[in-house]
């Protein structure tokens, strides 16, 4: 346990040496995030009424939680272990003594901590001055996003880690990275709230584990579940954090054992 | 004069040549950047799914910004692609190399690398531009052909210029880098919709400072015939050419300065 504690709080560091980029990339999801409040004022001035659960403020909140959470989920472009696969480093990786999977999310989860709170909350802060937010009072709420974040950090680590094994199989693994990039933006409700899909797309979507990034902890924020639903939230996170991790298991197990080290 | 732009594209031409060499592979990436570059039009018919107009505009209206955004957007990343490794140059200092030939120093970066894959999503914004064409019956008097015509035209020669005078950031720090992105990728997702929608303290800063209001708002105003409900002077509707002229003739000038700020890494 002190192991990982050791592994997330490197990871913590590593990510707080760059001071300016951190500035650059709180200003540009600012600005992505007025972008995106100002289309839904003009769909809610259009609206005139809610969409399901939603009205404009829970929106504009959704908006700006969902551009904070961005950098912490980290959706784009990690392939540190594709990286290694393609290099041979993973060989003696495998060999070090603890859990690979472990020590990776461990490091994920340092670096999410920092993300949240250098590239989260301020974007966060810089929309409130501007539009009306919903900013949860009911500590339990606090307590229980909490818990919901680290869970979607985990789901998200969980699918970038398999997208990653993918170049034990496949030569381009930057191809399979677009595609699930892309794909995940899509259906974690990042892009535009799962809750305003179509009827069916809507039930389709939210049977899927991508709703456990966005959706899902956006829900507990917004106070849309309630007592006893939101531990049936964090419960569906936790089912696909486990699920998912698993199958990284076994995909790491198989990648492992078709592993040829060209020794030299 | 000729033998330099002949020089420039045969560099660029072998730079394009080099994406074909893995073919299944090139193929199968350009069909993929078609197809997820639609992922991102989804959200626009979600919010169609939900009214039939946006601040006034129907899906065929705002259809034809985006597409007309998309593709000339695309066009521009494309030669822009070796932008991104700017800084790396800078570092290693490498971009010592491009000061010692006796060529231009911004056609060397662009010609560097023309990621030939981004056609793709740039199909994407053309045959979305067509659906918009398709559905809003523009009447083609040949005024509206030259408007048209000169707004694409416009709308590439203002995201260059973006391009090059965002990233020219990087002679002066490295890491702040991500603001090119507000303004390039922030500006091309800002120009699909209606500018009147973003609130007037931003419409004044991207619309007329930025001059994202002349990527294609301010001459679809024209083409389509509506009004601005901020009531932007109708002359601006016509301004695009000379906007994107001046905006290019600026970031010029900034690259020049940026460039007459390297000082190798001296190793």
């Amino acid at each position: 346990m002190r192991l990982w504690w050791e592994v997330a709080r490197r990871g913590f560091r590593r990510y707080a040496t760059y001071r300016w980029a951190t500035v650059a990339g709180v200003f540009t999801n600012s600005v992505f995030g007025f972008i995106r409040a100002y289309v839904y004022i003009a769909l809610f001035a259009g609206l005139g009424d809610r969409i399901g659960a939603w009205d404009l403020p829970d929106t504009l909140t959704y908006t700006f939680v969902s551009q904070g959470l961005l950098m912490p989920l980290y959706l784009w472009g990690w392939q540190e272990i594709a990286e290694t696969v393609y290099s041979g480093q993973i060989a003696s990786d495998l060999y070090r003594p603890f859990d690979y999977q472990l020590y990776w999310l461990s490091q994920d989860l340092g670096r999410a901590t920092y993300h949240v709170l250098m590239r989260g909350i301020p974007p966060f802060i810089v929309g409130a001055l501007f539009f009306e937010l919903r900013v949860p009072t009911d500590p339990v709420t606090w307590l229980a996003f909490t818990v919901s974040f680290f869970l979607a950090v985990t789901v998200s680590f969980a699918m970038r880690f398999m997208v990653n094994l993918s170049a034990f199989w496949i030569i381009n693994e930057r191809g399979v990275h677009s595609i699930a990039a892309a794909a995940w933006t899509l259906l974690s409700g990042f892009t535009i709230p799962i809750a305003f899909f179509p009827d069916t797309a809507r039930t389709i979507v939210r049977t899927l584990p991508f709703v456990a990034m966005f959706e899902l902890p956006v829900d507990v924020f917004l106070e849309h579940v309630r007592g006893l639903e939101v531990l049936g939230t964090l419960a569906i996170q936790a089912t696909w954090a486990l699920v998912l991790l698993g199958a990284g298991r076994v995909m790491l197990g198989a990648g492992a054992r078709k592993l040829v080290v060209q020794g030299g | 004069m000729a033998s330099t732009a002949s020089i420039y594209t045969r560099v660029a031409a072998s730079r394009i040549r080099a994406h074909f060499q893995y073919r299944l592979s090139f193929v199968l990436q350009v069909i993929g950047s078609f197809f997820l570059s639609f992922l991102d039009f989804v959200a626009i018919l979600v919010i169609f799914h939900h009214l039939p107009h946006l601040a006034g505009w129907s899906l065929g209206e705002v259809a034809f910004l985006y597409g007309s955004s998309a593709v000339m957007f695309k066009l521009s990343d494309i030669l822009m692609t070796n932008m991104d490794r700017l800084p790396v140059f800078i570092r290693m200092g490498s971009f010592d190399q491009v000061l010692t030939r006796p060529l231009g120093t911004l056609g060397q970066v662009m010609t560097g690398d023309l990621d030939i894959r981004h056609v793709g999503s740039m199909t994407q914004g053309a045959l979305v531009l067509w659906i918009g064409v398709n559905r809003v019956a523009i009447d083609w008097t040949p005024e509206r052909v030259i408007v048209f015509v000169a707004m694409l035209i416009g709308a590439l020669v203002i995201f260059c210029s973006l391009y090059v005078a965002t990233n020219a950031v990087a002679f002066w720090t490295m890491d702040a880098r991500e603001v090119a992105n507000s303004f390039t990728y922030g500006g091309n997702f800002m120009t699909q919709f209606p500018m009147h929608i973003y609130g007037a303290w931003m419409r004044r800063i991207f619309a007329y400072v930025i001059p994202l209001g002349f990527v294609n708002y301010f001459p679809s105003l024209y083409l389509l015939g509506k009004t601005d409900p901020a009531g932007s002077p109708p002359i601006l509707r016509f301004m695009s050419p000379a906007v994107a002229l001046g905006l290019a003739f600026i970031a010029g000038s900034v690259w020049r300065s940026a460039v007459r700020h390297y000082r190798s890494t001296g190793s």
